[in-house]
């Protein structure tokens, strides 16, 4: 039984995997057949949140856990935020405006065409930065203070003296 | 003998009135500080990084008397702050937030007031939905995780209160702070992204500035809290309380 294992083993196996590893050593070592993605880079800032092999294999699990902390339990940390990479990660155009990350060409999707994996989050997310928040449009009184702020009027007062002061 | 006692006593009266003014003094100082917490919206009751609380219950309170049908403040706020549009198209038009008028052909008794997803305790859409998406968050906000809807509809059919709404389109430039997409449900938020800033929700925000000031926000869990006292107070409602789903939704004199 064991010498039959041991023939099996030494006549198909061992050169069915000599074969493989031939060929697969083959390929790394050949050109590829699709140019390696030039990736451009954000110019206002230097440092990504992580270093950039780090960032190249896992930005997709910071991502998920990430995405799952703010959606199920409303962690609001700005540490891996989808925004975040957006608001760095969309390149101006030459009139100011901000191209899309998922344009053909720029960060998100030369990458993710080159390694054939569909990119699904700007379905629903935002592809590009947006202005900071109309904060000036809502009174912004912070809820745990409701009960102090029964004269609302004198918060916007202040908040308008404030915005002329400056 | 007699002196000592009596100048014993005017000093206790003076140190009394000197606790009494410093007392004033500090009140003013953290009245002083309470102004500056409501002139910048930064100051937070929850941190960033901690997650929302089971010890708070987030509700709304509707004044009916208040609300008057021409007003739509509420239903404006609410598109522009979350970045959705109506096509006139009833069957297929979001959902977040709708006027409803509603008359008792009795007494001819008529009321207008805005409906949105009543935030309910025991949510029904969170009951039928297959893949867990549609969730009830800790602070009792009932929202739909995106990521895991698989745009069924079962919990459009299982709202009583028809707050749900599916998007047909595929759609760009949306609000950062609430992402929408092609072949998922969505509703009303309770606009979590502002609430987790220690900030009213948008139709509140705008009911009170350019509205009629008929809606009010907070944790009916907190005793303390302005609409815990309305809800003590006075009688209100919730819509259709014979489901027993108890909604964080309240509405006075309806």
């Amino acid at each position: 039984m064991t010498s039959r294992i041991a023939s099996l083993t030494r006549f198909t196996i061992l050169p069915v995997l000599m074969v493989m590893i031939t060929l697969v050593s083959g390929i790394a070592h050949s050109e590829s057949r699709v140019p390696e993605p030039v990736i451009e880079l954000p110019t206002e800032s230097e440092q990504c949140i992580r270093p950039k092999e780090f960032m190249r294999r896992n930005h997709m699990n910071l991502l998920k856990h990430k995405r799952d902390a703010t959606m199920r339990q409303g962690i609001r940390t700005e540490d891996a935020s989808l925004q975040g990479c957006v608001d760095c990660h969309a390149i101006r155009a030459a009139d100011g405006s901000a191209i899309p990350v998922n344009a053909p060409g720029q960060f998100c999707s030369t990458c993710h065409e080159y390694a054939a994996v569909k990119l699904d989050c700007f379905e629903c997310h935002r592809t590009t930065p947006e202005q900071v928040m109309n904060s000036t449009r809502l009174p912004d009184t912070p809820v745990h203070d409701r009960h102090l702020a029964a004269n609302d009027a004198k918060v916007i007062n202040l908040q308008n003296y404030l915005n002329e002061a400056q | 003998m007699t002196g000592l006692p009596h100048a014993k006593h005017h000093i206790d009266k003076t140190r009394r009135q000197f606790l009494k003014q410093a007392g004033i003094g500090v009140s003013t100082i953290v009245l002083g500080s309470g102004v500056t917490l409501l002139a910048y919206p930064e100051a937070s009751a929850r941190s960033p990084d901690q997650p929302a609380s089971s010890s708070i219950r987030w509700g709304l309170l509707i004044d009916v008397n208040k609300c008057t049908k021409e007003c739509t403040a509420c239903v404006s706020a609410c598109s522009a702050e979350n970045g959705w549009k109506l096509d006139g198209d009833a069957r297929v038009d979001a959902q977040w937030i709708r006027k409803l008028e509603v008359k008792n052909p009795e007494t001819g008794y008529q009321a207008s007031f805005p409906v949105m997803c009543q935030h309910c305790e025991k949510p029904a859409c969170v009951d039928v939905c297959p893949t867990g998406a549609s969730f009830k968050r800790a602070d009792g906000i009932v929202l739909v995780d995106k990521h895991t809807c698989i745009g069924c509809r079962y919990c459009m059919i299982a709202c009583p209160y028809q707050a749900r709404s599916f998007i047909h389109q595929p759609l760009s430039n949306q609000k950062s702070h609430a992402p929408r997409g092609k072949g998922t449900v969505e509703s009303c938020t309770l606009c979590v992204h502002r609430v987790d800033r220690d900030q009213q929700p948008a139709c509140v925000a705008s009911c009170e500035k350019d509205g009629k000031g008929a809606l009010m926000f907070g944790d009916l869990n907190d005793g303390e809290s302005e609409i815990s006292k309305r809800v003590a107070k006075f009688a209100t409602r919730q819509i259709r309380e014979d489901l027993g789903l108890d909604p964080g939704v309240r509405y006075q004199n309806l």
